[in-house]
């Protein structure tokens, strides 16, 4: 027996009541159901039948998310490996590396710290202003698995700003150190920042093909 | 079959040879697949599969293509080609291995 288009929608309906909310994680569920239903002998009540079936439902969501999550932060890591496998990278690192041991000689220690954590900052800055707007303009967060975990990209590099301040003194007292952690920390937070519009414009795209027949 | 738990590290290596084979399938297919193929021996369960494909997607070794099928969208699983490679060396791994246990329950004694 083939389900109506109106089954379909029930069985929407009811996955999202059972807070399976991303709808790239719900329409595989509803094919699979769908089949498995109509390739019953017998058919019982679909009520009965999705509710025998929601606790694997359930699971397959919960796994999906966290497979996402450190599929994403995997990804992130590869990022940073497409940059060190290319020249440029380490031209651009050697001409920062110079910059900065040129400015190491001729500023006092307080302006050294702050021309080291200037471009740092600008990037976090500007990953936020992108945060911020995307979340606000698309709202595809609310909708989709693969956009919901997407920020979670920028964790990571985060977290190295955020250890900074209590070894701060000890950075200081080892410049090169210094310039290593942030350099490193900087190509953290531009590989993520990369990464992220990568995947927000592969979002996108999935998004709009979703939107024009499930939701 | 009475130990499916016997599968289980097999999983992932079923799916790729599946996609190897079929070149595209969908999550129900592959269920079905097993099934007819094990004649009803192996039942996959959704709990297991979808994970395991979702996994293998992450991982760079399967691509999705979403169609749309009878007023529901469906998402086909098909080999990258990093899965390609990856499902022949899981393939020999998986072979080595069957081969090692048939060894081990089933020793064949000579007389040299």
């Amino acid at each position: 027996m083939k389900l109506t288009k109106e089954d379909i929608l029930n069985i929407n309906d009811y996955l999202k009541k059972k807070d399976i909310k991303f709808v790239d994680v719900r329409f595989e569920l509803i094919d699979h159901l769908v089949s498995e239903y109509e390739s019953l002998d017998n058919y019982p009540d679909l009520d009965s039948f999705l509710r025998k079936r929601i606790s694997w439902c359930k699971q397959v969501s919960e796994a999906k998310a966290k497979t996402m999550h450190w599929g994403y932060q995997k990804d992130l890591w590869k990022r940073v490996l497409v940059f060190m496998k290319s020249p440029y990278f380490y031209l651009i690192t050697f001409v920062i590396a110079f910059v900065y041991f040129q400015l190491y000689t001729i500023l006092s220690l307080e302006l050294f710290e702050k021309a080291v954590l200037f471009p740092f900052f600008g990037v976090i800055i500007f990953q936020f202003t992108f945060f911020l707007y995307n979340h606000y303009k698309n709202r595809l967060k609310l909708k989709l698995l693969s956009a919901n975990y997407l920020f979670n990209i920028f964790s990571l590099p985060h977290l190295l700003l955020y250890i900074f301040s209590p070894f701060k003194d000890f950075f200081l007292e080892y410049p090169p150190l210094f310039l290593g952690y942030i350099g490193f920390a900087l190509v953290l937070n531009i590989a993520a920042l990369v990464e992220v519009t990568f995947k927000q414009k592969k979002i996108k795209r999935e998004y709009k093909f979703l939107k024009e027949i499930l939701i | 079959m009475g130990n499916s738990k016997l599968y289980k590290g097999s999983l992932n290596t079923i799916i790729l040879k599946l996609l190897e084979e079929k070149g595209k399938m969908y999550g129900y297919e592959i269920t079905q697949k097993v099934k007819e193929l094990t004649k009803g021996e192996l039942k996959i369960t959704e709990g297991a599969l979808y994970p395991a494909l979702h996994k293998l997607e992450a991982e760079g070794l399967l691509d999705v293509e979403v169609a749309k099928v009878d007023n529901r969208l469906r998402k086909y699983y098909k080999l990258t080609e990093a899965g390609e490679k990856e499902t022949v060396n899981r393939l020999a791994e998986l072979e080595e291995f069957i081969r090692s246990m048939q060894n081990l329950v089933n020793p064949k004694w000579s007389i040299e």
